[in-house]
């Protein structure tokens, strides 16, 4: 089976969904993508990072601060 | 004055001849329900107008002022919204067949503090189909058109927004940013349109597409009236905990003290990657307006803004999927399909991913804060990095490849919807398809007034809010 025909029998089985024939490949690729760079860039996340923070960091962020 | 002298007035301008009694709420709203009935359908920005309810909106705004003085700076105003702000009892469609009888029971808070300012409310605006799109197309409520050229798009998903304030239909108007969703309609129509930061206004009560990367603001037709429309929705709210009790600066008070000495960078990385020439030529020459009005120009590299689009794509696809998910299964033929299989995206995307993309929203932020801020107060970059394309041209439905041209349009604003930074899109010219192009100017978190005093600045040097359309 392909990436994409995987993609597509999980996302049936799991989700129920299956987009148009048209569309098919281009959100399997877009997903591939954006999968494939966020696996990468959180490749430097540390063991201890949590969403939660992100919050905080924005309130602490404010004018003047550039930390 | 005429109707169309009326309606070509700013909103800051018609606030203040209504508060000295120069015009009534009443002979304004007249002239903008003229408007609405002799372009509202060429235009095609509007979901629903009341003529009978804005008169008497308009008549009881001119009792309170004789009798009580203005309710607040946009006493007697007609504004209009896009048709995601739920008002209690009213229908909010959101550009949709499913919503089309919806009818809430809550009003949102950016409504009622408009209404606290002495708005009025006399249109729904059209707009993309559940705010999914970019391009303004909406294949099931119909496609608002540009009021420069009725050929070309008015950009999405705040497209009636966009539509109905360049088109001098109503002097300002809500629309909701996710990923460019008010600075794209904004520079395809040659407006003022501010992104303010994550939990600076309210989401209570308007249709959630991405609890993570929604926010609220407006569309206006000049800086300063952009300025004063944010200062009236601005704040925090106990119905909508990711709002901040940050204090809303005074956004007016500094906004004539210009540019000198205030350090603007440039980034030379993404944003000026795979640009039309006449879009860059714009922004650049932008850049040198700064500078000559005194402005520090910093070149400097951002680090991580290429992940920003694809975290923020994550993010946006899988809640919104999470959102419609009991629809899309229910009712999946009741979407366009450009919606339903752009939704659908979100779908495919392993928890694990959206929870890193979680985590690094706050790394990508301090990346983002520590080198840009460091050295500057505040960045230029193109808000969209081609010419406003026309209807037909972006009519690509769920066809091959339509994920790539959507995306093209994000390129450069949803970064800061993942980075959760103030974003103000400013309009700079034409190109030479004669559609209006322009940048957009990116704050520290809840320094929006920053942004007002250098747009306002630019403004006053260019005139660049000075032409309108000729309709």
């Amino acid at each position: 089976m392909s990436d994409d025909d995987i993609l597509r029998e999980w996302a049936k089985a799991v989700q129920e969904v299956e987009p148009d024939a048209g569309s098919a490949e281009t959100v399997f690729r877009r997903v591939k993508l954006h999968e494939g760079q966020v696996r990468d860039a959180a490749r430097g996340l540390p063991f201890e990072s949590e969403p939660a923070i992100f919050r905080a960091l924005l309130d602490g962020k404010a004018k003047g601060d550039s930390r | 004055m005429s109707a169309d002298e009326i309606a070509a007035l700013s909103l800051t301008d018609v606030a203040s001849k209504i508060a000295n009694k120069e015009l009534s709420a009443v002979e304004v709203t007249e002239a903008t329900l003229d408007r609405i009935d002799r372009h509202g359908g060429t235009l095609n920005c509007i979901a629903n107008v009341d003529p009978d309810d804005a008169m008497a909106q308009a008549r009881a705004s001119d009792e309170h002022l004789s009798a009580h003085g203005p309710k607040g700076p946009l006493h007697g105003v007609p504004l209009a919204h896009k048709d995601m702000y739920y008002r209690a009892g009213r229908v909010s469609a959101c550009g949709s067949k499913i919503r089309a009888d919806y009818v809430p029971d809550i009003t949102s808070t950016a409504l009622k503090k408009l209404d606290e300012a002495g708005a009025l409310e006399v249109a729904r605006l059209s707009m993309v189909e559940f705010a999914t799109g970019p391009t303004g197309h909406n294949e099931v409520a119909g496609t608002p058109r540009n009021p420069w050229n009725t050929d070309y798009i008015t950009g999405g998903s705040s497209s009636g927004s966009g539509s109905a304030v360049a088109g001098r239909l109503v002097f300002g108007a809500l629309g909701s940013d996710t990923g460019g969703s008010i600075r794209i309609p904004s520079y395809c129509n040659g407006l003022v349109g501010m992104k303010a930061t994550y939990g600076r206004v309210s989401r209570y009560g308007a249709m959630p597409l991405s609890f993570s990367l929604d926010h609220v603001g407006p569309l206006c037709r000049t800086v300063t009236d952009c300025a004063v429309f944010t200062q009236a929705i601005a704040g925090y709210d106990p119905d909508d905990p990711t709002t901040s009790r940050e204090p809303v600066g005074d956004y007016l008070a500094e906004i004539e003290d210009g540019v000198k000495g205030l350090r603007i960078a440039v980034p030379s990385n993404h944003f000026f990657e795979e640009i039309d020439d006449e879009v860059r030529a714009a922004v650049e020459d932008a850049v040198e307006v700064y500078r000559k009005l005194g402005a520090e120009i910093v070149s400097i590299e951002v680090p991580g803004i290429d992940n920003g689009f694809a975290l923020g794509e994550v993010l946006g696809r899988v809640e919104a999927a999470t959102y419609h998910s009991t629809w899309l299964h229910e009712r999946p033929e009741d979407y366009g399909t450009q919606t339903r299989n752009r939704i659908m995206q979100g779908f495919y995307y392993p928890g694990t991913r959206y929870i890193e993309a979680l985590n690094l929203r706050g790394q990508l932020l301090s990346q983002f804060t520590e080198s840009v801020f460091a050295v500057a107060d505040t960045l230029i970059a193109p808000a969209v990095p081609f010419q406003v394309p026309t209807i037909a041209d972006t009519d690509v439905g769920a066809n091959q490849g339509f994920l790539d041209m959507i995306a093209g349009f994000g390129r450069c604003t949803r970064p800061f919807n993942f980075l959760g930074l103030p974003a103000l899109g400013v309009p700079y010219g034409f190109t030479s398809n004669g559609l209006p192009t322009g940048y957009q100017i990116v704050g520290r978190s809840f320094d929006e007034a920053t942004l007002f005093r250098a747009a306002r600045a630019f403004e006053r040097e260019t005139g660049c809010t000075d032409r309108t359309p000729g309709i």
